[in-house]
C-alpha cells in the first residue's frame, strides 16, 4: 500500500516540476532589470545606439511603463506564446486526437471479441436495490453534463481540422460559439455535478483488500474465472478515484482558470491552463469511453442498474457477490430509499 | 499478468506511431484569399482601377514622405 | 510586391503617445480596447530609458492564425494579418498566443464572455467591401485602399514610427544608421519576421500551396 502511495507522490512531484519548467520559459531576462539598465547607462555614453542591455529586457515577462491599462500591457513580447501553440496545436493534439481513436479501435475490437457480456445463469426475478433515486441523479447530472463538456470540447479543439471542410467556415463559427457557450456554462454544474456524486458514492468506493485481487487478475477477464467483489469491483472504483477525483480536479480547475479571465490572470497561466485541461480533459474522455462502454454495451444489465435503480439477483451475484451477500446477511440494509415504492422487476436481462 | 504487461507496452508502442502525424506548423493559407468571404484587393475601387502598379506607387511615395532627409533637403 | 511591416526606432520614440491617440480616433475604437500601446522601458533612468510603440507586427507565420479554432484570420497579399469578426468566437487564443500582446477583447468577462476580439489592421479593414459602413463599423477606416498608410505612422512627430512595404523602410532606416554611425538592430523584427539566414518563415508573398 504504501509504495502505492509512494509512487503516485513521485509522479505528482515529476509532473509538477515539469510543468514549473515550462511556466519558467516566459520568465525574462537573465540579469535583474536594474542591472541591465545599469548597463545601458554605461553604454550609451561608451557605444552611442547600442541598446542590447535593453533588448535584453523586452523579451520576456519583464514589464515597462504604459499609460494603456491592464494586465501586461507593459510586457513588449512574451516568449510562452509560441511554445504553447507548438504543444496545443502539436503535440498534445496529437497524441491526444490519436489517443482517442485507438481507445474507441480498443473498444470496438473488445466488442467483436467479447460481444456483450451475458448472465451465465438465468435472471431469478427477484431485484434487488442497487441505486437510490438519489445516486442516480447524481450519475446522471454528472454524465449528462461530461458529454455537454466532451462534445462541444472536441469542436472546439478539432473542430477546425475536421468540421470546417465540411460544414464551411460560416456554419462551423455557429456552431463554435454554440459550443463555447455551452461549455463555459455547463462547465462550473459539471463541478457541482462532480462534488455531490463523490460524496454519494464515496463510501462504496474505499479501496479494500479484495480490490488488489481483482486488479490482479484483471477482474477475471482474461482466464474467465469468477472473482468475487464488493458493490463497485476495483475496476470502478479506480475510475471513481483516479478520473471523477483525480481528472476532475486536474479538468475542473484548470477550466475555472481559462472560464474567468476576469481575475487578471497572465498568458502564462492561461497557456499551462490550457495545455493541462486539452491533455486532462483527453485522459478524462479516453477513460470515459470505456466506462459508458461497460456500462452500456459490454455488460449486459448494467445499464438498467444507472436507469431503474435496481438489478435482478443473479446480476448481483454474477457481479458483486460480496455485495449481494452483505445485503443478504443483513448488513447492508436491503432498502435504502426514503420512498416506499417497491423496486419494479423490470430489465436485468438484456 | 505478463501478458497483460506486454499488451498494454505493445499498445504503447502502437499509440507513438501517432508521433509521426506531426507536421509543419507553418501557417500555409494561400495569401490574398480570405478564409471565408474574399476580400477586395486594396486597389479594386474608382480611385485606382484595379490598377496594382499606380496603387503600389502612391503607397511608395507616401512611404518615402517618412524620410526626412529626403524632405528636408 | 509589397510586404507591409512596422519600424519602431527606440532613438527616436520620445513616448508622445500620438500614434495611439492617431489609431484611437481614426477607428473609432471602443473604450478599453487600444490597437496600439507605447511601452517606456528602464522608465526614468538617464540614459537608460527607451520607448517602444507597439501593435500588431502583421508576422510572417502568425501564431495568432494558428492557434484561432474558427480559421478567421487571413493574410492580405501583402502581408498584412486581418481577421474576420463574423467568425470570431471570442475564446481569446490569439492573444495567448500573439507574442506582442496585440489582440484586444472589449470585455474580460465571467464564463469566458470577451465580445469579439479587435486589433491592428494595418488601417485595411477587414473582409467587408472596402471603405463600406460595415468595414467601418467593424474595423475602422480602410487607409490602404485609399493610397494611404496607417495613421499612427503617417502622424509620428519624430518618425520613430515608420509603416509601409519593408523594402521602403528598410531604405529609409539604413540611411539613418548611417548617418548616425551605428545601431541597426529593431526592435521585435526576428520575432515578427524571422531571424535573417535562418530557415525562411512562411512568406505571404509567394503562393504557398495549401499542405495536407
Ligand atoms: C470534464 C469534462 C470536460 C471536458 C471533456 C472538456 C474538454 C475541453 C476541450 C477539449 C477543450 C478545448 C481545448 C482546446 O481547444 O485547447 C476545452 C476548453 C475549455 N474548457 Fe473544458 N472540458 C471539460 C470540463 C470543463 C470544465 C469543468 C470547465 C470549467 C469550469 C471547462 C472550461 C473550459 C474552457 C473555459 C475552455 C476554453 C474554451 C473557450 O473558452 O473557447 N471545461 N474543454
Ligand atoms: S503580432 Fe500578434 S496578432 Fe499580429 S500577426 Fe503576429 S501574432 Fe497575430
Ligand atoms: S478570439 Fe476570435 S480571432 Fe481570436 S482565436 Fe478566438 S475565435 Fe480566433
Amino acid at each position: 500500500m504504501k509504495s502505492v502511495y509512494a509512487k503516485f507522490a513521485g509522479i505528482v512531484g515529476v509532473l509538477t516540476l515539469s510543468l514549473s519548467v515550462f511556466a519558467q520559459q516566459s520568465s525574462g531576462p537573465t540579469l535583474p532589470p536594474a542591472e541591465l539598465a545599469k548597463q545601458q547607462t554605461e553604454r550609451t555614453t561608451q557605444q552611442p545606439y547600442n541598446n542590447q542591455p535593453v533588448w535584453s529586457n523586452a523579451r520576456g515577462a519583464t514589464s515597462g511603463y504604459t499609460s494603456i491599462p491592464g494586465p501586461e500591457a507593459g510586457v513588449l513580447i512574451q516568449d510562452g506564446g509560441q511554445t504553447w501553440r507548438a504543444l496545443k496545436n502539436g503535440t498534445v493534439s496529437v497524441y491526444g486526437g490519436w489517443a482517442l481513436v485507438a481507445m474507441m479501435l480498443v473498444i470496438g475490437g473488445f466488442y467483436a471479441w467479447k460481444g456483450t457480456i451475458q448472465l451465465h445463469e438465468s435472471p431469478t426475478g427477484r431485484m434487488v436495490e442497487r441505486f437510490t433515486l438519489l445516486e442516480r441523479m447524481a450519475h446522471w447530472s454528472t454524465a449528462i453534463s461530461f458529454s455537454v463538456l466532451a462534445i462541444s470540447g472536441l469542436i472546439l479543439a478539432f473542430g477546425k481540422n475536421i468540421l470546417i471542410p465540411v460544414f464551411g467556415f460560416h456554419l462551423f463559427s455557429w456552431l463554435a460559439t454554440i459550443a463555447k457557450t455551452l461549455h463555459n456554462f455547463i462547465g462550473p454544474l459539471f463541478i457541482i455535478s462532480c462534488v455531490i456524486t463523490f460524496v454519494v458514492f464515496l463510501r462504496d468506493n474505499w479501496p479494500k483488500a479484495v480490490d488488489f485481487k481483482w486488479v490482479a487478475s484483471f477482474g477475471g477477464l482474461l482466464s474467465g474465472k469468477h472473482v468475487p467483489s464488493e458493490k463497485f469491483n476495483a475496476g470502478e472504483k479506480i475510475w471513481f478515484w483516479g478520473g471523477l477525483m483525480v481528472l476532475g480536479i486536474v479538468v475542473g480547475a484548470s477550466g475555472l482558470v481559462l472560464n474567468f479571465p476576469n481575475f487578471g490572470q497572465t498568458r502564462a497561466t492561461m497557456q499551462l491552463a490550457s495545455l493541462i485541461h486539452l491533455g486532462g480533459s483527453i485522459l478524462f474522455m479516453v477513460g470515459a469511453l470505456g466506462h459508458i462502454y461497460m456500462g452500456t454495451l459490454g455488460m449486459a444489465g448494467a445499464f438498467n442498474a444507472m436507469k431503474t435503480g435496481s438489478v435482478d439477483e443473479a446480476w448481483a451475484k454474477e457481479h458483486h457477490e460480496i455485495w449481494l451477500n452483505d445485503i443478504k446477511a443483513g448488513k447492508i440494509p436491503a432498502v435504502r430509499s426514503k420512498t416506499h415504492a417497491q423496486p419494479q422487476p423490470v430489465g436485468g436481462d438484456d | 499478468m505478463m501478458k497483460a504487461v506486454s499488451l498494454v507496452l505493445a499498445g504503447a508502442a502502437v499509440l507513438s506511431l501517432a508521433g509521426c502525424g506531426e507536421k509543419p506548423q507553418t501557417v500555409s493559407a494561400k495569401p490574398g484569399v480570405s478564409a471565408a468571404k474574399a476580400d477586395d484587393k486594396p486597389y479594386n475601387n474608382d480611385q485606382f482601377k484595379n490598377d496594382r502598379a499606380a496603387w503600389e506607387r502612391t503607397l511608395r511615395a507616401r512611404a518615402d514622405n517618412q524620410n526626412e532627409y529626403k524632405r528636408v533637403n | 510586391m509589397a510586404r507591409m511591416k512596422f519600424i519602431c526606432d527606440a532613438e527616436r520614440c520620445i513616448e508622445c503617445n500620438g500614434c495611439v491617440t492617431a489609431c484611437k480616433n481614426e477607428h473609432d475604437v471602443p473604450w478599453g480596447v487600444n490597437r496600439r500601446r507605447v511601452v517606456t522601458l528602464n522608465d526614468g533612468i538617464v540614459g537608460a530609458e527607451r520607448s517602444i510603440s507597439v501593435a500588431c507586427m502583421h508576422c510572417s507565420d502568425a501564431p495568432c492564425q494558428a492557434v484561432c479554432p474558427v480559421n478567421c484570420f487571413y493574410k492580405t497579399e501583402d502581408g498584412v494579418v486581418l481577421h474576420d469578426k463574423d467568425l470570431c468566437i471570442g475564446c481569446g487564443y490569439c492573444f495567448y498566443a500573439c507574442p506582442f500582446g496585440a489582440p484586444q477583447f472589449p470585455q474580460a468577462g465571467a464564463f469566458g464572455l470577451r465580445g469579439k476580439m479587435d486589433k491592428c489592421t494595418f488601417c485595411a479593414g477587414g473582409p467587408e467591401k472596402d471603405n463600406s459602413k460595415a468595414e467601418n463599423e467593424k474595423y475602422g477606416r480602410n487607409r490602404l485602399a485609399e493610397g494611404k498608410l496607417p495613421a499612427c505612422a503617417e502622424m509620428c512627430s519624430t518618425k520613430a514610427l515608420l509603416a509601409g512595404d519593408g523594402d521602403v523602410l528598410s531604405d529609409i532606416y539604413r540611411e539613418r544608421v548611417m548617418r548616425r554611425g551605428r545601431g541597426g538592430d529593431l526592435w521585435g523584427h526576428a520575432t515578427a519576421y524571422g531571424v535573417p539566414g535562418a530557415k525562411p518563415a512562411a512568406q505571404p508573398a509567394a503562393p504557398v500551396q495549401q499542405k495536407s
